[in-house]
């Protein structure tokens, strides 16, 4: 699925996964007649704008979603959870959010009790590739829809909406591989600082990163540690990598939260003109750091859009009347390189608390 | 003197338990009633309860289920509460594990990161590793109980503090968690591992109930007899409540320390294969922060942290009441900070209420024990000299021979047998015998236990014995101590289990070959009897042996202090002294009165003892205390007597007077026909019993340190078998 990467913009990615659903509709057959709550499956081509308009309305109206992050309080979760309470209360659904709070059994406990309440949509944020992927299924088959966010889990739900990490960790790597490859002057040595090692996000980035270094034997990976998503493990670890290797080229960091840590300890030991901190995603921090300096290079994922994504993306579920499970999609959030010459530019950084939309 | 009721129906209907004096109105009833309810008393029983202790978490927890059911739809729901059983079950298990180091007295904070280090390796062992899932469980249990006991081993053997040992193996074993979650982790995250029995381990159900929650059961059910029933569980508690008393008791104390903290380990292992089987989950976060959620569950429980006290149910109370409080909070959308700040505040005042509760609890239950009510009494009789009244002071005991001065302790009660040997008990918990022409022979007849109080010979000449503390026992004439009881029927009415005999007092054989005696307090022993005497209250009663059966029942119960037992000379009815109101009843326990209670005597100048019969058809009575009037006042006003108690100390109370008596003697239309004084107390101040026999009147105290003798003149001296009520068939033996 994560090869379905078809376009670097937004609608184009929606569009694809309304054809792809669409397609796997026509070509199931039958299995269009069959009602989800108020769904009413397929709708005649013919039908009056009252019809679709009922339709429409009587697939949200009433229905619950519920979203569990892995912990509230960081402006990505921030972000995700306003875009998804306006999207999903303007369609007149219910919402709510379960707050795990960092800790992986409470996430399990979380989904858990999700699954024993029965909302009609489900979003959330895998702690790691596991630990939800037996409850997943189990939501699933209790009738749940299931629409995973940025960390995948080994069991694919309906859809994931997300950046493409492996992608993401190609680019990154190509981007390393051009300020410290062979071609350069430098030491070639480079730290990875992971989240958990077991996050989706991690192993894809490590995946696709790779590729990349596979080619190129020249870099150095001197350092790889998991911070756990953590500003100050990231930072004590830097701070020990930077001692043994001052000649670093690059640290690389997978969240701007966390690599913040990171680029402070370098900072620290006076190496930050030496160092290029690269990171990923783009909370008012990177672009706050890349104006400061202690960043060199970050990618964005359109964290903004991805709220109201998923419940596009939900309406559709909702509204096709297909069973739970029964199509896996990937709604890939386009990838925008910030670093010091554009971090000045309009929209380019979020900060979990404004954008140019209203509630209706 | 005689109060009996005129109507000769006998009925259920018994004289009021206290002093009725002429022209009661209304209040004064109404102020009766009101001290008879004693809610401080309800209290402190319930307290003094041991399964009170658990009582106030198992309120905390029903009060968290009760309040979750009602405000959190989705609560008490079946789904939830059996998916919230498996996590429970997890956590349970570690605080099981907890708890038993903490009553060995010490502490395990390494709990969460053995539990993670064991999730991980049970994953490492069947995805990478390729083990079977029952090897890999039983290596996983034992990697866990070797974790342990490197904690234990550095405790126990290294006598490292537990706190800080723990708080570094905390370190040590999270950074070895890291590095195979570094390592590893991410070449298992992409396993998925089809065993059945795997699959069946994390979401099997055994009857409807997760397999790992019935786990947790059992383990409960092997804890708590390990714990309580087994000598290992003993010497467990015996460590953590005092180390060096245990050593000294011959206990192995690193062995078990070191004991403790394996079984730590090993059900945090058995935890965390249940967490890797539910989530599989190989993330280095997986425990993180554990400790301190045990803990406050663990001290939640009633587990003390300064050891030696705890059970595996307070541990799970605690965990239930975590759990469920961290569930419901989830279901109520409330964020994960505000979680982590309940939890800190039920954590501090969890410790907070276990340090007061612990320290003040048995002060609590100490000032509230005692409850005086509310006694009257008519103004004593004049026992001056001169004052022409009956218990007229005079020197009948001062010529009294003495027998074994300073040879016994305490011989509250004194009995002769047929060969006009002479038997007492003393504090030691002996049945001294005294023979020969002048007594001048002792020797220890028996020894028992407890202290001997009230005596006396049934038909085979057995020596039956009232021993307060112990119950009642019988002596062979062989010098053979047994048994008879030591408990009757409980009143379910009462908090207290009464059911043991604590104090019983004294005893008479009717003709028909049963034992009547007194229990004369349930509320106090013999160490602290006279605090009765400040309460005032009905807290005695009359029981029956039946030699025939081997049992004993209550048959009157609330009665204020009962003490001497005499069968009357009619054969069917006996009397029954009550120390505190200084009267005495009468009771019918057979022929056309049976049942009947009526009042015998009253208004005595002293406080009863024994009574006896005498041998021209009346009966012995002892005073081992005499009234006065400022005590009779105190016990008009019973919120003195317990300000008395709070504000001053002990020694300083105002107490019955039990430093002089008499004995009187009454007619058995109940006329007092003589008294006998020791006017300076100085042979027989006070006196508890005194016993006719062969026209000598023989003398106890329960403090004295002499038995004393009379020769008895005129018709007193009339040579009656005195021992037995005069229908009993038994020849009359005379020395």
């Amino acid at each position: 699925m994560r090869k379905v990467h078809l376009a670097s913009l937004r609608v184009a990615a929606i569009a694809a996964a309304a054809m792809f659903a669409v397609t796997s509709c026509s070509t199931g057959g039958g299995s269009s007649s069959e009602e989800e709550g108020g769904g009413g499956g397929a709708l005649p081509p013919n039908a009056s704008s009252q019809q679709l308009r009922d339709h429409s309305i009587s697939s949200t109206k009433g229905k619950k979603a519920a979203f569990v992050p892995v912990g509230l309080g960081t402006p990505l979760t921030e972000e995700w959870n306003r875009q998804l309470k306006r999207g999903f209360e303007a369609a007149g659904m219910e919402y709510v959010v379960r707050d795990p709070n960092w800790d992986t059994a409470r996430q399990a406990e979380a989904v858990q009790s999700l699954i024993n309440e029965k909302p009609d949509v489900l979003v959330v944020h895998n702690f790691d590739v596991q630990v939800l992927a037996k409850l997943i299924q189990q939501a699933e088959e209790a009738g749940i829809y299931v629409i995973q966010i940025n960390m995948v889990s080994n069991y694919k739900s309906d859809a994931f909406v997300g950046a493409d990490t492996i992608e993401l960790g190609r680019r990154m790597a190509t981007d390393i591989v051009k300020e410290c490859g062979e071609a350069t002057s430098t030491s070639h040595k480079v730290q990875i600082v992971q989240g958990d090692a077991t996050s989706g996000f991690t192993l894809d980035v490590m995946a696709g990163a790779k590729e990349v270094f596979d080619q190129h034997p020249d870099i150095k990976i001197v350092s790889t540690q998991a911070a756990n998503w953590d500003r100050t493990k990231a930072h004590d670890i830097t701070a020990t990598v930077i001692q043994q290797h001052p000649d670093l080229c690059a640290s690389w960091g997978f969240w701007d939260q966390m690599q913040y840590g990171a680029a402070t300890a370098i900072k620290e030991a006076g190496k930050i003109g030496q160092v290029k901190v690269f990171t990923s995603d783009h909370s008012a921090i990177t672009c706050q750091a890349l104006r400061d300096g202690l960043f060199f290079q970050s990618y964005g994922y359109s964290v903004p859009t991805q709220g109201t994504d998923i419940v596009s993306i939900a309406k559709y579920l909702l509204q096709s009347g297909k069973e739970p499970g029964s199509a896996r999609i990937a709604d890939f959030t386009p990838l925008v390189k910030i670093d010091r010459s554009n971090w000045d530019q309009p929209n380019m950084c979020y900060d979990g608390r404004t954008d140019g939309l209203t509630v209706s | 003197m005689t109060a009996s009721v005129t109507s000769r129906r006998p009925g259920p209907r018994r004289p009021p338990e206290r002093n009725v004096l002429e022209n009661e109105t209304l209040g004064t009833r109404l102020h009766y009633l009101r001290r008879k309810i004693a809610l401080q008393q309800v209290f402190a029983e319930l307290f003094e309860k041991r399964w009170m202790e658990p009582a106030i978490p198992l309120t905390l927890l029903v009060g968290v289920v009760v309040f979750f059911s009602v405000a959190t739809p989705g609560f008490a729901t079946p789904e939830n509460l059996l998916s919230s059983a498996a996590e429970l079950a997890e956590l349970s298990l570690v605080c099981i594990g907890m708890a038993v180091v903490m009553i060995s007295g010490g502490i395990d904070l390494s709990v969460g990161s053995m539990f993670g280090l064991c999730n991980i390796l049970m994953i490492l062992l069947i995805t990478l590793g390729g083990v079977p899932v029952p090897l890999a469980l039983l290596l996983t249990l034992f990697a866990g109980a070797i974790l342990g006991g490197v904690n234990g081993g550095i405790v126990a053997y290294l006598k490292a503090r537990p706190f800080l040992t723990t708080l570094v193996t905390l370190i040590v074993f999270r950074g070895v968690l890291n590095l195979l979650d570094l390592n590893f982790s991410a070449q298992t995250a992409t396993v998925f591992v089809l065993d059945p029995m795997w699959e069946w381990l994390g979401t099997g159900k055994v009857a409807g109930i997760p397999f790992s929650f019935v786990t947790l059961v059992v383990v409960l059910l092997i804890g708590h007899v390990l714990l309580s029933r087994s000598r290992i569980g003993w010497h467990i508690t015996a460590v953590g409540a005092s180390r060096r008393a245990a050593r000294h008791a011959g206990i192995k104390v690193e062995r078990v320390l070191l004991l403790c903290y394996v079984i730590s380990g090993a059900l945090c292992a058995l935890a965390g294969i249940f967490y890797a089987a539910r989530l599989s989950s190989a993330s280095a976060r997986v425990g993180e922060g554990l400790e301190l959620n045990v803990l406050t569950a663990v001290i939640l429980g009633g587990i003390s942290l300064s050891g030696g006290k705890g059970t595996v149910w307070r541990a799970f109370i605690g965990a239930a009441t975590i759990s469920l409080l961290g569930k419901g909070l989830l279901l109520m959308n409330v964020g994960g900070e505000v979680l982590q700040t309940a939890l800190a505040a039920v954590l501090i005042v969890a410790v907070g209420l276990d340090i007061k509760w612990g320290k003040n609890r048995g002060k609590a239950i100490q000032k509230t024990y005692v409850n005086p009510t509310l006694l009257r009494y008519r103004p004593a009789p004049d026992v001056r000299r001169g004052s022409g009244s009956a218990y007229e002071v005079n020197d009948r005991l001062l010529g009294a021979e003495a027998i074994g001065v300073g040879e016994v302790e305490g011989p509250e009660d004194v009995v002769l047998d047929s060969q006009g040997r002479l038997y007492c008990g003393t504090r030691q918990g002996w049945i001294l015998r005294f023979s020969g022409r002048d007594f001048e022979h002792k020797e220890i007849f028996a020894r028992i236990g407890g202290h001997p109080l009230g005596l006396g010979f049934d038909a085979e000449e057995n020596l039956v014995v009232c021993v307060g503390g112990m119950g009642l026992y019988a002596v062979s004439p062989d010098g053979t101590p047994r048994k008879l009881s030591d408990e009757t029927n409980r009143d379910w009415t009462r908090l207290r289990d009464d059911s043991r005999l604590r104090l019983a007092d004294d005893l008479d054989i009717t003709p028909d070959g049963k034992i009547y005696f007194s229990e004369a307090t349930t509320r106090f022993g013999m160490a602290d009897w006279i605090l009765d005497g400040i309460e005032g209250r009905p807290n005695g009663r009359l029981l029956c042996y039946d030699p025939a059966t081997g049992t004993t029942r209550t048959v009157i119960r609330d009665l204020v202090f009962p003490n001497g037992i005499c069968s009357c000379h009619d054969g069917e009815s006996l009397l029954i002294a009550q120390t505190w109101l200084c009267r005495i009843l009468r009771y019918y326990h057979s022929g056309p009165n049976k049942g009947r209670l009526e009042i015998f005597m009253d208004n005595f100048p002293g406080y009863l003892d024994n009574i006896n019969r005498s041998s021209d058809g009346g009966y012995w009575i002892a005073l081992n205390g005499m009234r006065s009037p400022a005590y009779d006042l105190a016990m008009r006003m019973p919120s003195f007597r317990r300000r008395m108690m709070k504000r001053i100390p002990r020694d300083e109370w105002l107490y019955p007077s039990m430093n002089h008596g008499c004995v009187v003697k009454v007619s058995e239309a109940g006329d007092v026909l003589d008294t006998y004084w020791d006017p300076g107390g100085e042979a027989h101040a006070t006196i508890t019993s005194m016993r006719e026999h062969d026209g000598y009147l023989y003398i106890g105290g329960l403090e004295n340190n002499r038995v004393g003798r009379i020769k008895l003149s005129g018709s007193g001296a009339a040579q009656v078998d005195n021992r037995r009520p005069q229908s009993s068939a038994r020849p009359v033996s005379v020395n």
